[in-house]
């Protein structure tokens, strides 16, 4: 009796073992990303299923984290080696990663030149190449972001659209009513990185880049301070105050201001509101348009095993096809712009109730990403202490102290100067 | 040959003890897992400028960072911020909650809705009691705005609240002290109910007045809970972060400080000497208020 116990223990151990540890077990890997609404969250996971249906030798689990905790648990996840083997992030937070040399840049170059680079607008492309020519990131979508105004109400009054300069100041003068709410136009101050994108447009359109030829910080150039004059200038007609992304767009939809600065995020809640046909968009011009966005980003790590980092390959090669892409684009329509060139004229794509309404505005718009500007961006590379100059908010802090507190304009600038070369010297 | 020395069985004390410290050794070990082994990796770390990728070496700083913390003004400014907002925060607190104690403590129609109603502001999620206040003091369709500027007339153009940086200190402490009153509230409370009815009866039998018996019998009575409330709600508000980062920019208090040495500048190092720093002043201010409470005592 014993023995045949003993028999059938081993043989239910031999069982278990076998169990445990499969001929061909899946590549696992995590996709680390913070598109925590519910709808979005469902869209990923069908998509994942659609994937490992098609690939059985991969699993996806996706880790959503809200976008406010976000980098606090990459960096923690960092420090703990646990780093998952996929991240959505933005260019500066791609570019952090990069700095800390935990990016796969042979894998994430060979992901874009295996889809093929001339499928991507070149600029989405462009503003993730690192030093070595290589890329820290796959671009899967993109905002664009510029002057949202009222189109009804310019041609009311007969103004230009807001492109040039004095149109933008002539406009903002023409509109600005503060006893009644009424401002002229309303944009980013509070010391955020919003800020320092809404204000990098302002700069790059009047040729002020953040880096002189030889890589040394450019804060205090002749064109870097006209370009804030103007910035505080713009203020003065604008509701007072440290305003980020609520008071920028509830500004607008509440027909408190008739410009506002704000990325294609805006189109969503202004189509609800039927506005559709009321906005015009336009990008500012000082010497030169500039056209300003943010690439959402995919780092593949190089922190997880040589099989993980495949299958995210896989996975983002799986998810820039058209039939995944456009569904990933419909998830929050207008909002993230396709940055690859077949899918911006792709029926498909455009047949979206929300895209149609816009109708060319939301075809043009992906065009932004074929030439982008970006502080830190030159002669098609990425400065690699731009990523920490955007972490440590040097230039926002400095916009929110002239503008908001009144501080001393050359002064700030001083102080931004300074504190971008101790990070370009690494103290 | 000789046989070995019979085995003396332990005495029932010493079973008892080992009995009882493997009873505890659970405890102990959590406690190194989850406050020694931090504190001490906490101190280990504030010597060394960490990279980021632990992949890459570490530098050895030795005191660096301590040195580099004590020469940056903006630390005495946040520790200056936080000895005011602290003060200002658990002085209210108490005093408010103590005040609604006194008066939850009486006997009048509807006080059971009173005592739940007067807990909301305790048991909501800090972010939407944060958001419901930056929405009240909105330029554009804020309550506080309207009242003041629409209605009464009292501004031409509303203060901006968030941004002045005198406003906007005292509107993060008022925020506190309107959330966490409630805590004063209920530690007060309870010991105000512990008090036997019958000597109230003979101090109003003997003639005394309201505020004499408050002042003789009330305050003496509830005196210990009050103290614990403060000096628990002095540590606490001493690392305070999320509700003055979330409402305000202009209030560096210590621990948005650290959190922005950490997390936006990236500088763990000095992130962890800053929370040595704080660990070792409030451990100071525990041990003195301790050390005068037992005088006071004995």
């Amino acid at each position: 009796m014993k023995r045949r116990l003993i028999v059938v223990f081993v043989a239910l151990l031999a069982l278990l073992a076998s169990c445990a540890k499969p001929a061909s077990a899946p590549v696992g890997f995590e996709f680390m990303h913070t598109y925590v609404e519910e709808d979005r969250l469902k869209v990923i996971q069908g998509l994942i299923d659609a994937f490992q249906a098609e690939n059985p030798g991969f699993e996806v689990k996706q880790v959503p984290v809200s976008e406010d905790a976000f980098w606090t648990r990459i960096t923690t996840l960092m420090q703990g080696r646990q780093l998952p083997a996929l991240i959505d992030v933005s260019v500066d937070q791609a570019r952090l990663l990069a700095a800390s040399d935990v990016v796969d840049v042979d894998t994430c170059t060979s992901v874009v030149q295996d889809v093929g680079v001339d499928r991507f607008y070149a600029g989405a492309v462009a503003v993730l190449r690192g030093d070595s020519g290589k890329l820290f990131g796959v671009p899967l979508t993109g905002w664009v972001q510029g002057i949202w105004y009222r189109k009804d109400l310019f041609a009311e009054k007969g103004l230009a659209a807001p492109e040039k300069w004095d149109d933008i100041l002539t406009a903002a003068k023409a509109f600005h009513s503060p006893a009644d709410k009424k401002y002229g136009i309303v944009f980013a101050t509070e010391a955020t990185d919003f800020t320092e994108q809404t204000f990098s447009q302002f700069a790059l359109s009047n040729g002020a880049e953040l880096f002189d030829a030889s890589g040394k910080p450019a804060f205090n150039s002749p064109a870097m301070r006209r370009a804030v004059e103007f910035y505080r200038e713009l203020y003065k007609y604008s509701l007072p105050g440290s305003n980020g992304f609520t008071q920028v767009k509830d500004s607008f939809s509440g027909g408190n201001a008739a410009m506002v600065v704000y990325s294609t995020y805006i189109l969503g809640g202004l189509y609800e509101q039927g506005m559709a046909d009321k906005v015009g968009f336009a990008v500012p011009e000082g010497v030169a348009p500039a056209s300003f966005g943010m690439v959402s980003t995919e780092v593949i790590t190089n922190t997880v095993p040589e099989a993980q980092r495949q299958a995210a390959a896989a996975f983002m090669k799986f998810l820039l096809r058209n039939e995944n892409y456009i569904p990933w684009m419909h998830m929050a329509p207008g909002g993230p712009n396709p940055v690859l060139k077949g899918v911006a004229s792709d029926p498909a794509y455009l047949g979206h109730p929300l895209l149609k309404a816009y109708g060319d505005t939301a075809k043009a718009i992906p065009e932004a990403f074929a030439d982008l500007a970006m502080f830190g961006f030159q002669d098609g590379k990425t400065n690699p202490k731009m990523g920490e100059i955007s972490a440590r908010m040097i230039i926002p802090t400095a916009l929110n102290n002239i503008l908001v507190l009144g501080a001393d304009l050359d002064g700030e600038l001083a102080k931004a100067q300074k504190a971008m070369e101790d990070v370009v010297a690494g103290r | 040959m000789r046989s070995p020395p019979p085995r003396i069985p332990p005495s029932l004390e010493a079973q008892n003890r080992r009995l009882g410290l493997l009873f505890v050794l659970p405890a102990v070990a959590l406690v190194f897992a989850v406050i020694i082994y931090p504190v001490f990796f906490n101190l280990y770390l504030s010597l060394w400028k960490p990279a980021l990728n632990p992949a890459k070496p570490d530098l050895f700083v030795g005191f660096g960072n301590y040195a580099r913390l004590l020469a940056d003004p903006q630390f005495y400014r946040s520790l200056a911020l936080t000895a005011v907002y602290v003060a200002l925060t658990v002085a209210g607190s108490t005093l408010l909650g103590g005040s609604a104690a006194l008066l939850m403590n009486r006997d009048f129609r509807g006080r059971k809705f009173a005592r739940s109603a007067l807990l909301l502001s305790y048991v909501m999620p800090v972010i939407s009691s944060v958001f419901v206040w930056i929405y009240l003091f909105n330029p554009l369709y804020g309550m506080v705005d309207y009242a003041l500027v629409d209605l009464l007339g009292l501004f031409e153009v509303a203060p901006q609240w968030f941004d002045d940086p005198v406003l906007s200190l005292l509107l993060v402490c008022l925020f506190d002290i309107w959330r966490i009153f409630p805590f004063a509230l209920i530690m007060i409370l309870s010991s105000l109910q512990s008090i036997d009815g019958a000597v109230y009866e003979a101090a109003l039998i003997d003639g005394a007045r309201p505020f004499r018996i408050f002042r003789c019998i009330t305050l003496p009575e509830i005196l210990p809970v009050v103290a614990s409330v403060v000096t628990l709600r002095s540590i606490w508000n001493f690392y305070k972060f999320e509700d003055v980062y979330l409402l305000t920019k202009q209030v560096p208090i210590l621990g948005v400080y650290l959190y922005r040495t950490a997390f936006t500048v990236n500088d763990l190092g000095l992130a962890s000497a800053i929370s040595v720093v704080m660990f070792a002043l409030v451990m100071g201010i525990v041990f003195v208020a301790a050390a005068r409470r037992k005088g006071a005592s004995s």
